[in-house]
């Protein structure tokens, strides 16, 4: 009830959102939780237990979540939050991107807030590369919040691959974003 | 310690389930294979809270048996969530009700994945092999749609309701779902004893995936196939509509799974323990000779396929549920209807 009840205030006062929840709700949410979580442990079978403590997890959530929407919110009064550092986006509303090249061979999208040494990319399948490179700046510089970057897709290429991006240089392991990159013709 | 990168994991948070489908290749519903259920939510979160000390896990897959019917689930998903993980869930909709799927949504889950078999209520029940599963899928489908949340359905291909797949399709998008997984019957676990009852001939098979391409063109649904099917068996250059997601050679694109022991194997159709969470780190998991055969070890039959770097002889999980090694080519090849 009472999670609920400040989930539902604070969403009504959008001003004091900031305030109200970054000293007084989640913390108090916090603490209640853990009572609650050490409550159950001693009472593993107690259904209200339980479903307080999944209440207030959910409203934990919800309300982290509240908060990340923070960073993107511009006021009078504040100026933006800085954008993620060195993430990629492409132009494709989910983690897949299909190029059908009767339409394009290029690859477009931008790198958030990019504040890395260099950025690149790996075209791969099943571990071997296919294409790789540096990804410049579309217009030069990397000096912007937003850098939009242009792949140009070699000939060669056509079917399913994975597309994986990185900050400073790619090793075997570790990427910062990946893509299914699907490379169709219709005929 | 360095955190190993993991994208991706697939958790199995129960060995018990309350149906009984013909297809499933749950590993411990092997003929001959002793089923000790497992269902413990202090070992489901010992093996989670092991799994984030050892990765760094993007995603968890919540499987099963039926997860919604595991000790505790919703607790386990919490203790993921707190942990910014993101959550998706593999349920036969017929393990909860409208009040747990609002609390999974309030947590966070991601995503729903359901299976409906069929537009035929009996044709889906005969595959659960439990009178009124369909309904009860349905309206799980209706009820998370109704709170807000993402499905994704599944329908497994098999010779009972392959000739109505277009139907079925039109069905699912009729509910509100436009995303759709169609997955070939693939040999394993309770499968294995209803091989003859469900296995499609080539024709069979390639019929389905044209009239579910047809069905894509005309309703805009967006279907993807994630079972690896062998190219020879299934060429999906024809069917330009479908994602095929084939397995790749690089183990952390595979759907690594997890059981609350600890287990670690490559997929959740393979019954081959790569190592333990609790016994080794995942590097050294990882170096395992068994990984490599996956792509060293090219079967007998695809001696010579140029394909073979596509499509590794389909799933060769599906060959260690029958018995065999990694020189075996996917079953379904054998064992398809003439
Ligand atoms: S396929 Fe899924 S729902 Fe069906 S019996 Fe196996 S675990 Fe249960
Ligand atoms: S690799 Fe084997 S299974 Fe795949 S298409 Fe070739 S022969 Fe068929």
């Amino acid at each position: 009830m009472f999670a609920r009840f400040f989930y539902l205030w604070i969403n009504k006062n959008p001003m004091e959102k900031e305030k109200v929840f970054g000293y007084i709700v989640l913390p108090a949410l916090s603490v209640a939780f853990v009572v609650i979580s050490f409550l159950l442990f001693i009472n593993p079978k107690n259904a209200r237990l339980l479903k307080r403590k999944l209440h207030l997890g959910a409203a934990i959530i919800a309300l982290t979540s509240i908060s990340l929407t923070f960073q993107s919110c511009v006021t009078c009064y504040e100026p933006a939050q800085e954008l993620p550092p060195n993430e990629f986006f492409l132009n494709t509303e989910n983690d897949s991107i299909n190029i059908l090249l009767n339409e394009t061979n290029k690859i477009t999208g931008y790198i958030s807030n990019p504040v890395a040494s260099g950025f690149y990319y790996r075209i791969i399948r099943d571990e071997l590369i296919y294409q790789s490179g540096k990804i410049e700046a579309l217009d030069g510089a990397y000096n912007s919040d937003m850098e939009d970057f242009e792949i140009t897709l070699n000939d060669s290429l056509y079917g399913l691959y994975d597309l994986l991006f990185y900050s400073g240089r790619p090793d075997e392991y570790s990427y910062d974003a990946k893509y299914v990159l699907n490379i169709l013709e219709i005929k | 310690m360095k955190k190993q990168k993991l994208p991706f994991i697939i958790f199995e948070t129960t060995s018990v389930c309350n149906l009984n489908c013909k297809y499933c290749y749950n590993i411990w519903k092997r003929p001959g294979e002793v089923d000790e259920p497992k269902n413990s939510y202090r070992k489901a979160r010992r093996a989670l809270k092991r799994l984030f000390r050892l990765a760094d896990v993007e995603q968890v897959t919540f499987t099963g048996g039926e997860p919604l019917i595991s000790e505790r689930f919703q607790e386990l998903v919490l203790f993921t969530r707190l942990r910014k993980k993101y959550v998706s869930i593999i349920t036969n909709g017929n393990g909860g009700k409208k009040e747990d799927y609002h609390m999974l949504i309030r947590l966070g889950c991601e995503l729903f994945e359901l299976p409906i078999h069929s537009n035929i209520p009996e044709n889906h029940d005969n595959l659960s092999q439990i009178k009124g599963s369909w309904e009860k899928s349905v309206q799980s489908v209706k009820d998370i749609l109704s709170l807000g949340g993402n499905v994704v359905c599944v329908i497994v291909i098999t010779k009972i309701n392959y000739k109505e797949i277009k139907e079925t399709l039109k069905f699912i998008r009729s509910i509100g779902v436009n995303r759709v997984m169609l997955n070939r019957y693939n040999i394993g676990g309770t499968g294995l004893s209803y091989i003859n009852e469900l296995v499609t001939t080539k024709e069979e098979l390639n019929e389905a995936f044209r009239l579910a391409n047809e069905a894509a063109e005309e309703t805009g649904m967006k279907l993807s196939s994630n079972v690896c099917t062998p190219i020879c068996l299934v060429d999906f250059k024809q069917y330009p509509k479908i994602a095929w997601a084939p397995c790749s050679s690089n183990v952390l694109n595979k759907p690594i799974t997890l059981d609350i022991e600890g287990n670690i194997r490559m997929c959740n159709h393979s019954p081959i323990v790569l190592g333990n969470i609790f016994k080794e780190n995942f590097e050294t998991i990882f170096k395992s000779e068994y990984l490599k055969g996956w792509t060293d070890i090219v079967p007998e039959f695809c001696n010579g396929c140029d394909l073979f770097d596509k499509c590794f002889g389909g799933c060769r999980a599906a060959s260690e549920q029958m018995g065999f090694t990694l020189h075996e080519v996917d079953p379904v090849l054998t064992c398809l209807k003439k």
